[in-house]
């Protein structure tokens, strides 16, 4: 009897210790997936970065810097005033580049993140945005914001930037209003356009629609689009805090 | 007379005694569910000593040695419901641990006071022993589920369940076949094959003093 008991304890501590370690192998794996999948979606955000670069670089600097070029080809000395007009032309022209560089490198680093925090980028990348003249917006952020650690920042951050570039790309808008209000445990982030909207069950799921949900799930957070043609979007995300923050 | 079955129950009420004593003393702070455990030790001690006085030293009437010891059966199968539900921490086993001890009891108190059986006491710890032997088996559920532990040897708490599993379980057929152990074989014979169940119940505060030391290295580290 006490032998058939000595086996069962036997066996039921094995068995638990066989299954204790199942479990710390799934938790591992998990985490290698989780790591693996962090380190996808920040190598797809530096690969977007660089071609973001690289269009703002081709599309505004190039073109600028060309122009300029082009005015010092072109100076005719004998034209003292003409000459003047384009050199002060080509100095602006160099300027803005040299400006549009600067916003560009601030834009895509992560450095403003890391100074400054999320609310202080989004602040800079709306004041970006606004400069362009093609567009009203609205930021404001409520609640007691809570700092994340700098890479759940800085995913937080390239997701409003996507889907800016969105609206910029297909909304056809006027005004974004962007709206990040915390709470104990969530941060909830809307941002709404007044665009020729789409209707979201039926759109085929661009990049940048894609990238939205994949960081979105990345941070353990929901994401809703509520949007239907001539009325606009309203894109809703919520991400926990608690699983997300590690303060500093 | 039957000298080995009472020589078994002095050594088992020692035992008590001891476990009594331990529980008292051991450092509890390291496990919540230790703070009250000494309360079985003291109603084993208690069984026991009704089981002396009522049936080796007759001071009382059988009957009200019967009574007594269901009453007590009774109040160590509440015990054992409270100890799960801390254990289990968790609203819905406790839940379902506290609803099995429910219909335990009324099916007792109806054993008890509406059907007049004789020798009321192994019916009751027939009962109690069935309802304990569930405790543990859900447990056991539960820690395969939950895996609650790190190192389950180490736990005070799994000495305890396999302990009480050890005894409710094997003391179950010496419940039920009282009547018919008595019937077919001598009374020395009987009164030796019911001596065996006195060991399971020391073997049983064995386990709880492995417990103990458990309690007492988890304290220390």
């Amino acid at each position: 009897m006490l032998l058939v008991f000595i086996s069962f304890i036997i066996t039921i501590v094995y068995k638990y210790q066989q299954k204790q370690n199942a479990y710390f192998k799934d938790i591992e794996t998990l985490k290698a997936t989780h790591e693996n999948t962090l380190l996808q979606s920040q190598l797809e955000i530096q690969e977007q970065t660089f071609q973001n670069i690289s269009r703002e670089i081709h599309d505004n600097i190039g073109l600028k810097l060309t122009l300029a070029k082009l005015h010092l080809n072109t100076l005719n000395y004998a034209d003292t005033n003409k000459v003047m007009i384009q050199v002060n032309d080509s100095v602006m022209m160099i300027g803005e580049a040299i400006n549009n560089l600067s916003d560009i490198s601030r834009s895509m680093s992560s450095e403003i993140i890391l100074n400054n925090g999320l609310i202080k980028a989004l602040e800079f990348e709306t004041i970006q945005l606004t400069k362009t003249g093609m567009y009203k917006i609205n930021f404001s952020a409520t609640g007691n914001p809570v700092f994340m650690d700098n890479d759940t920042e800085l995913v937080l951050f390239r997701i409003v930037q996507e889907v800016l570039n969105n609206i910029v790309k297909h909304a056809f808008a006027s005004t974004i209003d962007i709206n990040l209000h915390y709470n104990t445990v969530l941060l909830s982030m809307e941002i709404k356009d007044n665009g020729i909207g789409f209707y979201p069950n039926n759109a085929q799921a661009g990049t940048g629609l894609q990238n939205i949900k994949k960081r979105t799930s990345l941070l353990k957070g929901n994401l809703a689009i509520n949007s239907r043609p001539d009325i606009g979007t309203l894109i809703k995300i919520e991400i926990p805090l608690h699983e997300n923050n590690t303060a500093k | 007379m039957y000298t080995l079955n009472n020589a078994v129950f002095w050594v088992g009420t020692g035992f008590m005694f001891i476990s009594f004593i331990t529980a008292v003393l051991i450092p509890k702070s390291s496990r919540p569910y230790m703070k009250r455990f000494f309360l079985y030790p003291l109603l084993a001690l208690l069984v026991s000593i009704n089981s002396i006085c009522g049936r080796i030293l007759l001071l009382y009437p059988s009957n009200l040695f019967f009574n007594i010891q269901s009453y007590l059966f009774l109040v160590d199968l509440f015990f054992w419901c409270c100890f799960f539900s801390v254990i289990l921490n968790n609203k819905k086993d406790s839940d379902k641990i506290k609803a099995l001890f429910i219909i335990t009891f009324f099916v007792a108190v109806y054993l008890l006071f509406f059907n007049k059986v004789d020798k009321r006491n192994l019916h009751i710890g027939a009962l109690s022993a069935i309802c304990k032997t569930v405790f543990c088996v859900f447990f056991f559920y539960k820690l395969f589920k939950n895996l609650y532990y790190q190192n389950i040897l180490k736990e005070p708490v799994f000495w305890i369940v396999t302990g009480l599993i050890f005894s409710s379980s094997l003391l179950l057929p010496f419940y039920g076949l009282n009547s018919y152990i008595k019937a077919q074989f001598p009374p020395l014979i009987s009164s030796n094959i019911f001596s065996v169940s006195n060991m399971l119940i020391i073997i049983m505060h064995l386990f709880f003093m492995k417990a103990y030391l458990c309690t007492i290295q988890v304290h220390k580290a």
